[in-house]
Protein backbone atom coordinates (compact mmCIF):
# COMPACT_ATOMS: atom_id res chain seq x y z
CA UNK A 1 0.00 0.00 0.00
CA UNK A 2 1.10 3.17 -0.91
CA UNK A 3 1.72 5.77 1.65
CA UNK A 4 -0.80 8.35 0.22
CA UNK A 5 -3.71 5.41 -0.03
CA UNK A 6 -2.57 4.26 3.05
CA UNK A 7 -3.05 7.78 4.36
CA UNK A 8 -6.55 8.07 3.19
CA UNK A 9 -7.06 5.12 4.76
CA UNK A 10 -6.42 5.75 8.38
CA UNK A 11 -7.82 9.72 7.94
CA UNK A 12 -11.11 8.07 6.64
CA UNK A 13 -11.16 5.71 9.24
CA UNK A 14 -10.26 8.41 12.00
CA UNK A 15 -12.62 10.96 10.91
CA UNK A 16 -15.38 8.38 10.98
CA UNK A 17 -14.80 7.25 14.19
CA UNK A 18 -15.50 10.77 15.39
CA UNK A 19 -18.79 11.06 17.56
CA UNK A 20 -21.08 13.01 15.78
CA UNK A 21 -19.97 12.37 12.43
CA UNK A 22 -22.39 10.21 10.42
CA UNK A 23 -20.17 9.15 7.32
CA UNK A 24 -18.13 10.96 4.89
CA UNK A 25 -20.06 12.29 2.03
CA UNK A 26 -21.07 9.19 0.36
CA UNK A 27 -21.08 10.65 -3.45
CA UNK A 28 -24.37 9.85 -4.59
CA UNK A 29 -24.02 11.12 -8.30
CA UNK A 30 -20.36 8.94 -9.41
CA UNK A 31 -22.13 6.17 -7.80
CA UNK A 32 -25.35 6.35 -9.47
CA UNK A 33 -23.78 7.22 -13.21
CA UNK A 34 -20.97 4.54 -12.74
CA UNK A 35 -24.10 2.29 -11.92
CA UNK A 36 -26.20 2.76 -15.08
CA UNK A 37 -22.79 3.27 -17.68
CA UNK A 38 -22.24 0.58 -19.91
CA UNK A 39 -18.94 -0.28 -18.37
CA UNK A 40 -20.12 0.31 -14.55
CA UNK A 41 -17.16 3.38 -14.67
CA UNK A 42 -18.17 6.54 -14.32
CA UNK A 43 -15.95 8.03 -16.68
CA UNK A 44 -14.57 10.11 -13.24
CA UNK A 45 -11.65 8.38 -11.95
CA UNK A 46 -13.00 5.56 -10.51
CA UNK A 47 -9.53 5.27 -8.77
CA UNK A 48 -10.32 8.24 -6.67
CA UNK A 49 -9.90 8.87 -2.83
CA UNK A 50 -13.60 7.52 -1.12
CA UNK A 51 -15.92 10.22 -1.91
CA UNK A 52 -15.40 12.95 1.12
CA UNK A 53 -12.04 13.00 1.35
CA UNK A 54 -9.41 13.81 -1.25
CA UNK A 55 -5.49 13.81 -0.75
CA UNK A 56 -3.65 15.61 -2.67
CA UNK A 57 0.34 16.62 -3.04
CA UNK A 58 1.92 19.23 -5.09
CA UNK A 59 5.50 17.49 -5.14
CA UNK A 60 7.15 15.12 -3.12
CA UNK A 61 8.23 17.43 -0.40
CA UNK A 62 5.09 19.75 0.17
CA UNK A 63 2.37 20.27 1.84
CA UNK A 64 -0.26 17.92 2.07
CA UNK A 65 -3.98 19.14 0.65
CA UNK A 66 -6.38 17.21 2.85
CA UNK A 67 -10.36 17.99 2.20
CA UNK A 68 -12.76 16.07 3.67
CA UNK A 69 -16.50 16.22 3.55
CA UNK A 70 -18.94 15.06 6.18
CA UNK A 71 -22.67 14.64 6.88
CA UNK A 72 -23.11 15.06 10.84
CA UNK A 73 -25.49 14.01 13.05
CA UNK A 74 -28.64 16.26 14.10
CA UNK A 75 -28.41 15.72 17.65
CA UNK A 76 -24.33 16.87 17.36
CA UNK A 77 -23.70 21.02 16.84
CA UNK A 78 -21.96 21.05 13.77
CA UNK A 79 -19.42 23.24 14.77
CA UNK A 80 -17.91 20.94 17.87
CA UNK A 81 -18.49 17.95 15.05
CA UNK A 82 -15.79 19.60 12.80
CA UNK A 83 -13.54 21.05 15.44
CA UNK A 84 -13.28 17.05 16.52
CA UNK A 85 -12.72 15.82 12.80
CA UNK A 86 -9.65 18.34 12.58
CA UNK A 87 -8.21 17.09 15.75
CA UNK A 88 -8.65 13.24 14.83
CA UNK A 89 -6.82 14.89 11.47
CA UNK A 90 -4.01 16.87 13.18
CA UNK A 91 -3.86 13.26 15.48
CA UNK A 92 -3.52 10.80 12.45
CA UNK A 93 -1.12 12.90 10.53
CA UNK A 94 1.36 13.43 14.04
CA UNK A 95 1.24 9.66 13.74
CA UNK A 96 1.79 8.70 10.10
CA UNK A 97 3.41 12.21 8.50
CA UNK A 98 4.88 13.74 12.01
CA UNK A 99 7.20 16.03 9.74
CA UNK A 100 4.70 16.77 6.33
CA UNK A 101 2.71 20.22 6.83
CA UNK A 102 -0.84 20.00 5.83
CA UNK A 103 -3.39 22.07 4.66
CA UNK A 104 -6.61 20.65 5.85
CA UNK A 105 -10.29 21.59 4.98
CA UNK A 106 -13.23 19.94 6.77
CA UNK A 107 -16.85 20.60 5.24
CA UNK A 108 -19.91 19.74 6.46
CA UNK A 109 -22.07 18.92 3.38
CA UNK A 110 -24.97 17.59 5.01
CA UNK A 111 -26.62 17.30 8.08
CA UNK A 112 -28.56 13.77 9.28
CA UNK B 1 -21.95 38.14 0.51
CA UNK B 2 -19.81 40.75 0.45
CA UNK B 3 -15.99 40.52 -0.76
CA UNK B 4 -13.57 41.10 1.80
CA UNK B 5 -11.75 39.19 3.78
CA UNK B 6 -14.65 36.61 4.53
CA UNK B 7 -15.26 33.66 3.36
CA UNK B 8 -11.60 32.94 4.15
CA UNK B 9 -9.05 33.18 1.13
CA UNK B 10 -8.34 29.53 1.45
CA UNK B 11 -10.58 27.92 -1.77
CA UNK B 12 -13.57 26.66 -1.04
CA UNK B 13 -13.85 22.85 -1.27
CA UNK B 14 -13.97 21.45 -4.54
CA UNK B 15 -17.31 20.08 -6.08
CA UNK B 16 -17.85 16.84 -7.47
CA UNK B 17 -18.60 18.96 -10.61
CA UNK B 18 -16.75 17.00 -13.52
CA UNK B 19 -14.51 18.58 -16.12
CA UNK B 20 -15.25 16.41 -19.61
CA UNK B 21 -12.30 15.80 -21.31
CA UNK B 22 -13.96 18.77 -24.08
CA UNK B 23 -13.37 21.63 -21.48
CA UNK B 24 -17.30 21.78 -20.25
CA UNK B 25 -18.60 21.23 -16.66
CA UNK B 26 -20.60 17.79 -16.45
CA UNK B 27 -23.09 20.08 -14.47
CA UNK B 28 -23.22 22.74 -17.44
CA UNK B 29 -24.07 20.21 -19.75
CA UNK B 30 -26.46 18.59 -18.15
CA UNK B 31 -28.18 21.82 -17.38
CA UNK B 32 -28.22 22.97 -21.01
CA UNK B 33 -29.88 19.79 -22.16
CA UNK B 34 -32.75 19.79 -19.88
CA UNK B 35 -32.92 23.42 -20.48
CA UNK B 36 -32.95 22.72 -24.13
CA UNK B 37 -30.34 25.40 -24.62
CA UNK B 38 -27.82 23.06 -26.47
CA UNK B 39 -25.50 24.80 -28.95
CA UNK B 40 -23.31 23.11 -32.01
CA UNK B 41 -20.49 22.27 -30.06
CA UNK B 42 -22.76 20.01 -27.41
CA UNK B 43 -24.53 18.76 -29.97
CA UNK B 44 -21.47 17.08 -31.90
CA UNK B 45 -18.78 16.58 -29.31
CA UNK B 46 -18.89 12.89 -28.17
CA UNK B 47 -17.77 13.75 -24.37
CA UNK B 48 -20.90 15.74 -24.25
CA UNK B 49 -22.97 12.98 -25.72
CA UNK B 50 -21.61 10.78 -23.56
CA UNK B 51 -22.45 12.75 -20.71
CA UNK B 52 -25.84 13.42 -21.83
CA UNK B 53 -26.37 10.02 -22.21
CA UNK B 54 -25.68 8.72 -18.95
CA UNK B 55 -27.92 11.44 -17.86
CA UNK B 56 -30.95 9.85 -19.69
CA UNK B 57 -29.38 6.45 -18.40
CA UNK B 58 -29.63 7.55 -15.17
CA UNK B 59 -33.34 9.18 -15.36
CA UNK B 60 -34.92 5.87 -16.77
CA UNK B 61 -32.93 4.03 -14.10
CA UNK B 62 -34.19 6.22 -10.89
CA UNK B 63 -37.75 6.44 -12.98
CA UNK B 64 -37.69 2.34 -12.97
CA UNK B 65 -36.74 2.30 -9.77
CA UNK B 66 -39.45 3.99 -8.21
CA UNK B 67 -42.24 2.20 -10.76
CA UNK B 68 -44.84 0.50 -8.15
CA UNK B 69 -43.42 2.32 -5.21
CA UNK B 70 -45.89 4.74 -4.56
CA UNK B 71 -46.04 5.76 -0.77
CA UNK B 72 -48.70 5.36 1.44
CA UNK B 73 -49.56 8.78 1.37
CA UNK B 74 -49.88 8.89 -2.39
CA UNK B 75 -46.25 10.09 -3.10
CA UNK B 76 -46.01 9.98 -6.37
CA UNK B 77 -43.16 7.34 -8.28
CA UNK B 78 -42.76 10.70 -10.48
CA UNK B 79 -41.33 12.64 -7.46
CA UNK B 80 -39.59 10.37 -5.98
CA UNK B 81 -37.66 10.16 -9.08
CA UNK B 82 -37.24 14.36 -9.14
CA UNK B 83 -36.01 13.98 -5.56
CA UNK B 84 -33.00 11.85 -6.38
CA UNK B 85 -32.30 14.05 -9.68
CA UNK B 86 -32.63 16.96 -7.34
CA UNK B 87 -29.93 15.40 -4.74
CA UNK B 88 -27.74 14.35 -8.03
CA UNK B 89 -27.54 18.26 -9.19
CA UNK B 90 -27.25 19.57 -5.87
CA UNK B 91 -23.93 17.28 -5.30
CA UNK B 92 -22.58 18.27 -8.46
CA UNK B 93 -23.37 21.97 -7.19
CA UNK B 94 -23.67 22.29 -3.86
CA UNK B 95 -24.11 26.12 -3.76
CA UNK B 96 -21.26 27.97 -1.37
CA UNK B 97 -19.47 27.46 1.57
CA UNK B 98 -19.76 29.59 4.58
CA UNK B 99 -17.04 29.39 6.75
CA UNK B 100 -17.50 27.70 10.49
CA UNK B 101 -15.26 28.99 13.29
CA UNK B 102 -12.83 31.47 13.06
CA UNK B 103 -12.35 32.03 9.58
CA UNK B 104 -9.09 30.93 8.83
CA UNK B 105 -10.05 27.70 10.35
CA UNK B 106 -10.39 25.19 7.45
CA UNK B 107 -13.56 24.49 8.29
CA UNK B 108 -17.08 25.20 6.18
CA UNK B 109 -20.67 24.44 6.25
CA UNK B 110 -22.29 24.37 3.16
CA UNK B 111 -24.79 27.00 2.41
CA UNK B 112 -27.80 24.92 1.50
CA UNK B 113 -27.60 22.69 4.93
CA UNK B 114 -27.26 25.70 7.33
CA UNK B 115 -30.49 27.17 5.38
CA UNK B 116 -32.44 23.61 5.89
CA UNK B 117 -30.82 23.61 9.61
CA UNK B 118 -32.58 27.40 10.20
CA UNK B 119 -35.70 27.24 7.92
CA UNK B 120 -36.95 24.20 10.14
CA UNK B 121 -36.24 26.55 13.09
CA UNK B 122 -38.23 29.37 11.88
CA UNK B 123 -41.09 26.78 10.93
CA UNK B 124 -41.01 25.50 14.43
CA UNK B 125 -43.41 28.66 15.24
CA UNK B 126 -46.45 28.40 15.21
CA UNK B 127 -48.14 29.04 11.85
CA UNK B 128 -44.82 30.05 10.09
CA UNK B 129 -43.83 27.81 7.02
CA UNK B 130 -39.92 29.20 6.01
CA UNK B 131 -39.25 29.56 2.27
CA UNK B 132 -36.13 30.99 1.11
CA UNK B 133 -33.27 31.28 2.94
CA UNK B 134 -29.81 33.13 1.80
CA UNK B 135 -26.94 33.28 4.09
CA UNK B 136 -24.59 35.46 3.44
CA UNK B 137 -21.56 37.43 5.23
CA UNK B 138 -21.20 40.69 6.81
CA UNK B 139 -17.86 42.49 6.99
CA UNK B 140 -18.55 45.81 8.36
CA UNK B 141 -17.87 44.45 12.29
CA UNK B 142 -14.78 42.52 10.97
CA UNK B 143 -16.20 39.64 12.66
CA UNK B 144 -17.28 37.88 9.68
CA UNK B 145 -20.57 36.36 11.14
CA UNK B 146 -23.32 35.43 9.06
CA UNK B 147 -26.20 37.64 8.06
CA UNK B 148 -29.70 35.23 7.24
CA UNK B 149 -32.23 36.62 4.88
CA UNK B 150 -35.36 34.55 5.68
CA UNK B 151 -38.65 34.65 3.91
CA UNK B 152 -41.79 33.81 5.88
CA UNK B 153 -45.60 32.67 5.14
CA UNK B 154 -47.30 34.04 8.46
CA UNK B 155 -50.32 33.00 9.14
CA UNK B 156 -53.58 35.34 8.54
CA UNK B 157 -54.93 35.04 11.89
CA UNK B 158 -51.18 37.14 12.93
CA UNK B 159 -52.66 40.02 15.21
CA UNK B 160 -48.66 41.24 15.70
CA UNK B 161 -46.89 40.31 12.90
CA UNK B 162 -43.60 42.84 14.24
CA UNK B 163 -43.85 39.87 17.50
CA UNK B 164 -44.20 36.85 15.24
CA UNK B 165 -40.88 38.09 13.45
CA UNK B 166 -39.01 38.36 16.59
CA UNK B 167 -40.17 35.00 18.07
CA UNK B 168 -38.53 33.37 14.42
CA UNK B 169 -35.77 35.59 14.93
CA UNK B 170 -35.11 34.00 18.39
CA UNK B 171 -35.58 30.65 17.25
CA UNK B 172 -33.18 31.17 14.00
CA UNK B 173 -30.63 32.25 16.36
CA UNK B 174 -30.56 29.76 18.89
CA UNK B 175 -30.73 26.81 15.74
CA UNK B 176 -27.60 28.59 14.36
CA UNK B 177 -25.85 28.50 17.63
CA UNK B 178 -26.67 25.56 19.13
CA UNK B 179 -27.45 23.10 16.46
CA UNK B 180 -24.86 24.34 14.04
CA UNK B 181 -22.03 27.13 15.85
CA UNK B 182 -22.83 29.37 13.35
CA UNK B 183 -22.53 33.27 14.34
CA UNK B 184 -24.94 35.16 13.46
CA UNK B 185 -24.83 38.76 13.22
CA UNK B 186 -28.20 39.56 11.68
CA UNK B 187 -31.51 37.84 10.58
CA UNK B 188 -33.63 39.99 8.02
CA UNK B 189 -37.46 38.44 8.18
CA UNK B 190 -39.39 39.11 5.28
CA UNK B 191 -43.68 38.26 5.25
CA UNK B 192 -43.90 36.90 1.53
CA UNK B 193 -47.41 35.69 2.71
CA UNK B 194 -50.31 35.82 5.13
CA UNK B 195 -52.11 32.10 4.70
CA UNK B 196 -54.91 30.74 6.38
CA UNK B 197 -53.70 27.75 8.07
CA UNK B 198 -55.65 25.00 9.97
CA UNK B 199 -54.72 24.68 13.38
CA UNK B 200 -52.57 27.50 13.24
CA UNK B 201 -52.19 28.06 16.95
CA UNK B 202 -50.39 24.51 16.94
CA UNK B 203 -47.03 23.74 16.52
CA UNK B 204 -45.50 25.02 13.18
CA UNK B 205 -44.41 22.50 10.51
CA UNK B 206 -40.75 21.51 10.25
CA UNK B 207 -39.84 21.21 6.84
Amino acid sequence: MTQHAALTEALAEAVRQVPGVAFLKPGVAQRLRAAVSDTGDSGADSKASPAGLRISRSDGNGPWKIEIQIVTLAEARALDVTRAARRAVDTCLEAMVPSAAARITITVTGIV
Amino acid sequence: MTTGTHPPAAPPPDSDDELLPCGRLLSQVWAAWEDAVTDDHQRTCSHCRQAIGELEALRTSVRDLSHGTEAPDGFAAGALAHRVMDVVRLELRPGKPLPLGAPDDGMWIMESVAARTLRAAASRVPGVQASSCRIGYDDADGTGRATVSLGIQAPLSSTDLAELAENVRGQVEVAADQHLGLGIARVDIRVTDLVDVPGSTEEGHER
